[in-house]
């Protein structure tokens, strides 16, 4: 059973459902990194790679904890 | 990796290069004219419609903007004036203009704006060839003043390890630089040379460091090739370029294969004009007016930044980039040109001169009087005999005096003077005094 978060306009929402945005927010930038290494495009393989750094902080504030009962 | 920050973009087939910046120009003109009261106000003025802006031509129609405007728009109570283009709570960067040249001016920056403030300084690092294995010091106290944040964190988005170095004296930095194995740094050309004079005060040689790059900013000093090959001797390293400012940011860098400046084009127009606002042919120098293609929160559309550029024609550079090179780069200011006795003089020109000769040391100063009694100007350098050369100052005299007239057509009354008599600047040199205009 997943836990809720009131929405702003009084409904709720899953918090499963962010936790699964930012998995694959993170999918899709390490694949981005990938592609940059592979395409030789220093600009998006680096700034793919920093944005890693950004969603793993998204990842650490919605752990598994707080949507699984 | 490639050599190029990004492949495509700066190796896009001219007329390709040219299509996007027309475009962005024409984006950036609306978003400006849409967000922000001071350019609906100045385009409605001139019955400009930026929609209707369809060919280079068009651009030139768009009235400049100067920095008095921004001043006088930032007058009043609200600090960023009629100039922002989004709520204040889009805001996340605050930096001013060093003030040279009058008061301060405020620039705010979005999260955006500040992503894109790293890229433009990352194509700068990249091109001098910092990469994620450098160590790269910033010896300077960054305060309000944004190229060295913009610097710091393009080097973080390479990867690179950021050592910053404010509030340290020049003795600390220079350890630190020692300490640490720094292999890059960034500072003003005259900083450049001034740790390298503390360096062997520490009891250090420069050369000897593991510093292997030095990115230049704040003077025109690393495209002034007698300045450039001096900081590479004392540094046993390769010096490269970057021009910029805090309005329009870092829109200049330079590469492996030629002096001078690259412009950035795909993230900026930059127009060099003659005084009757008509484009120079390419080799020609100008003033620059500058456009920044992708700002959000103080976009600036055609913007004078008063420096004065030669852009020779596409392709002048080895190094295959799609983007104009300027041999020579930033020519000084336009603000800085005097006429002395009738003749157009340029503080670069001297600079270079007086570096180019080994047996002077690095600092000096340049005055400029009106004669006590007859109607001439009367031009003065002073500059510090190199230690090991004491010896030679008369035949140093004639040979300098000699090179400035050839160069700048003025001749020069020069009094050589010990090494560490003038006062070292920390940061920028305000070398040449003008004392014609403060005599009644």
């Amino acid at each position: 059973m997943s836990r809720k978060q009131p929405r702003t306009d009084g409904d709720e929402i899953e918090l499963e459902t962010i936790a699964q945005s930012v998995d694959e927010l993170a999918e899709k930038t390490a694949m981005l990194e990938e592609l940059g290494a592979e395409a030789d495009l220093p600009v998006v393989e680096l700034t793919a790679r920093r944005i890693s750094g950004v969603v793993a902080q998204l990842e650490d504030n919605v752990p598994v904890e707080i949507y699984e009962d | 990796m490639s050599e190029y920050w990004n492949p495509p973009l700066e190796t896009l087939p001219r007329e390709q290069l040219r299509d996007v910046q027309l475009r962005k120009f024409r984006e950036q003109a609306e978003y400006a004219y849409t967000n922000s009261p001071f350019y609906r106000q100045k385009f409605d003025a001139a019955g400009i419609d930026p929609q209707a802006i369809d060919s280079f031509a068009d651009v030139r129609d768009v009235p400049t903007t100067t920095k008095d405007e921004l001043r006088d728009a930032q007058r009043g109570e609200d600090l960023y004036g009629d100039l922002l283009a989004v709520e204040h709570d889009r805001t996340t960067e605050y930096h001013q203009t060093s003030g040279t040249t009058g008061k301060p001016v405020r620039q705010t920056d979005s999260w955006r704006d500040w992503e894109w403030w790293g890229d433009c300084w990352a194509t700068v690092l990249w091109a001098a060839g910092i990469r994620e294995h450098d160590r790269v010091f910033f010896p300077f106290s960054y305060n309000v003043f944004v190229a060295f944040w913009a610097a710091h964190y393009a080097a973080e988005r390479i990867g690179a390890e950021v050592v910053p170095g404010g509030n340290l004296s020049s003795a600390q930095r220079v350890r630190k630089i020692d300490e640490l194995d720094v292999t890059a740094f960034t500072s003003t050309p005259t900083y450049a040379l001034r740790l390298a004079e503390v360096a062997r005060d520490e009891g250090f040689e420069p050369d000897e460091t593991s510093v292997d790059t030095i990115v230049c900013a704040g003077e025109p000093g690393a495209s002034v090739p007698g300045t450039k090959n001096r900081i590479e001797a004392e540094w046993g390293a390769s010096v490269y370029d970057h021009a910029g400012a805090t309005e329009a940011g870092a829109w200049g860098f330079s590469c492996d294969e030629s002096v001078g400046l690259h412009i950035n084009e795909a993230r900026f127009l930059v127009e060099v004009i003659d005084e009757d606002g008509e484009p120079v042919a390419p080799g020609e120098t100008g003033e620059i007016v500058l456009t920044p293609l992708d700002r959000e929160a103080q976009p600036y559309i055609r913007f004078e930044i008063r420096d004065r550029l030669a852009v020779g024609e596409y392709g002048g550079c080895d190094c295959d980039r799609s983007y104009r090179h300027a041999p020579g780069g930033i020519k000084g200011r336009a603000d800085d040109l005097t006429k002395v006795n009738g003749v157009l003089l340029s503080p670069t020109a001297i600079e270079d001169v007086v570096r180019s000769f080994d047996h002077v040391a690095d600092e000096y100063e340049v005055t400029i009087d009106q004669h006590p009694t007859k109607e001439i100007d009367q031009i003065t350098l002073v500059a510090e005999v190199a230690p090991a050369s004491e010896l030679q100052r008369e035949a140093i005299e004639d040979e300098l005096r000699k090179e400035l007239k050839e160069t700048t057509k003025l001749t020069f009354d020069i009094e050589l003077v010990s090494y560490e008599t003038i006062d070292r600047p920390e940061l920028k040199a305000d070398r040449l005094t003008d004392n014609r205009h403060t005599h009644v």
